[in-house]
């Protein structure tokens, strides 16, 4: 995703206002950014309703902290956002909330209703589909600096500040990630299939 | 330069941590090395289609209006907390929280001795008496939209668990139990925490949340559960604390 490397005019002016007590400049401000990190949210928390928990969060954060927050060349709001934003989604994940264990009462038609599928859930591009499993598969540390490298568009430094991590790490993180999704997208469909199980068992 | 501190070089300058002797040192060894070449063209591909993936996968995804109002309402209503809790000098708000944990100390110690250990087990269909220590799901504000499922819809059930215990807990757990035209299923929730003592805690069942694979690697997908559209009922029952060990 590209990002822009500084405050935008528009965005420098909202955060001025609300920073001299402007409460208008809280709702335009949201609605500008809310969406971005939403969708950063989403990649990390992989689903909607935790996703829209922590764009909650990540936003009650950023409110608070905004008044002392600092324009500076070289960091972006949207690079500030995601920061914050990452970090909660971090917190949740770390407090492992729920696990679930279904029991193995499947109903018998189950398994027939299965091959009758409508088109519409098979994927337009089978290939972006599968990038997208390969790094969904991966461990939450791994995908993490997967999602802010490449999504966010965070350099290395920038991901290492994020997750308060040595720069070392976020390096190393990136090439096990790197070679574990070559070696996912190089492999056979069904040793495939194996591999993304074990993976989401075991990270 | 050998290929493997190549390789190494290609990893920062893709990280964008490259420094300009270096990426100098990195373009001549390219220069002469075809191998090296290909392994960052290789790369510079794969980067690419990572960027594309992730991007494409969210790129039309926006707030709900409804969960943008809340969004809005829940910054605001943030922003009204008393002044002296975000702006009271250091020394004063450790005094008021040290005056508050010898508060809640004193609280506790009275209570230890009058209430007795939670024990909670059964289906409960409604809030607790208030004096009695006691996890409850209040069944009737257990939300599902659409209620007919159309089969591969997105559907998220929120289930409200309330909490008047002493102390709050590591794990509970939640029996969740759908019934409708493919069948009946019932999945185990163990929900860690720290679940608060007191108060409202929020389970939000996802269709993700019920593919995830289990320890026993059997897995269901929301396909096979709401593979025929009608209507789905759920219950939920919610049993004692239990601890993690005995997952």
């Amino acid at each position: 995703m590209a990002r822009a490397e500084q405050v935008s005019v528009e965005t420098e002016s909202l955060i001025r206002r609300y920073q001299k007590g402007d409460e208008l400049a809280i709702g335009a401000l949201i609605r500008r950014y809310q969406n971005y990190v939403y969708r950063l949210c989403y990649l990390v928390m992989r689903n909607e309703q935790d996703a829209e928990d922590m764009t909650q969060e990540t936003f009650v954060r950023a409110f608070q902290a905004l008044p002392r927050y600092e324009i500076r060349v070289g960091i972006s709001f949207e690079a500030w956002l995601y920061r914050i934003a990452v970090n909660r989604c971090r917190s949740r994940m770390r407090r492992k909330w729920y696990q679930v264990f279904p029991w193995p009462s499947p109903a018998p038609q189950i398994a027939a209703d299965l091959e009758t599928q409508p088109d519409r859930l098979v994927m337009q591009d089978e290939r972006r589909s599968e990038i997208l499993t390969a790094i969904n598969s991966l461990g939450d540390k791994h995908r993490l600096v997967v999602i802010l490298r490449y999504y966010a568009g965070f350099s290395n430094e920038e991901i290492a500040q994020s997750l308060r991590i040595p720069s070392g790490t976020v390096r190393s993180r990136l090439h096990t990630a790197r070679q574990r999704l070559k070696a996912l997208l190089a492999e056979p469909e069904e040793t495939k299939r194996q591999q993304i199980v074990s993976n989401r068992v075991a990270p | 330069m050998t290929c493997d501190s190549a390789s190494h070089l290609i990893d920062d300058l893709l990280g964008d941590q490259l420094s300009r002797r270096e990426h100098q040192r990195l373009e001549e060894h390219l220069s002469a090395c075809p191998h090296c070449t290909e392994v960052l063209h290789e790369r510079l591909a794969l980067e690419r289609r990572m960027q594309q993936a992730l991007t494409a996968s969210v790129h039309q995804l926006q707030l709900a209006p409804d969960a943008s109002r809340g969004l809005l309402q829940a910054v605001e209503a943030s922003l009204q907390q008393p002044a002296w809790r975000s702006r009271a000098l250091p020394v004063a708000r450790v005094l008021a929280g040290a005056l508050a944990a010898a508060l809640l100390g004193l609280g506790l110690l009275l209570l230890s001795e009058r209430v007795p250990v939670p024990s909670i087990g059964g289906q409960q269909t409604g809030h607790s008496p208030a004096r009695q220590p006691a996890l409850s799901v209040d069944q009737s504000s257990i939300s599902f939209e659409p209620h007919d499922m159309v089969h591969g819809d997105r559907f998220t059930v929120t289930i409200p668990i309330e909490s008047n215990l002493l102390q709050e807990i590591d794990t509970v757990r939640c029996d969740l139990e759908i019934s409708g035209p493919t069948g009946q299923y019932r999945f185990a929730l163990f929900m860690q925490g720290p679940l608060p003592a007191r108060g409202l805690s929020i389970i939000h069942v996802t269709p993700e949340l019920l593919a995830r694979p289990s320890q026993d690697q059997y897995q269901l997908s929301p396909a096979q559960i709401f593979g025929l559209p009608g209507a789905y009922t759920f219950r939920v029952t919610v049993f004692s604390p239990v601890v993690a060990s005995s997952q």
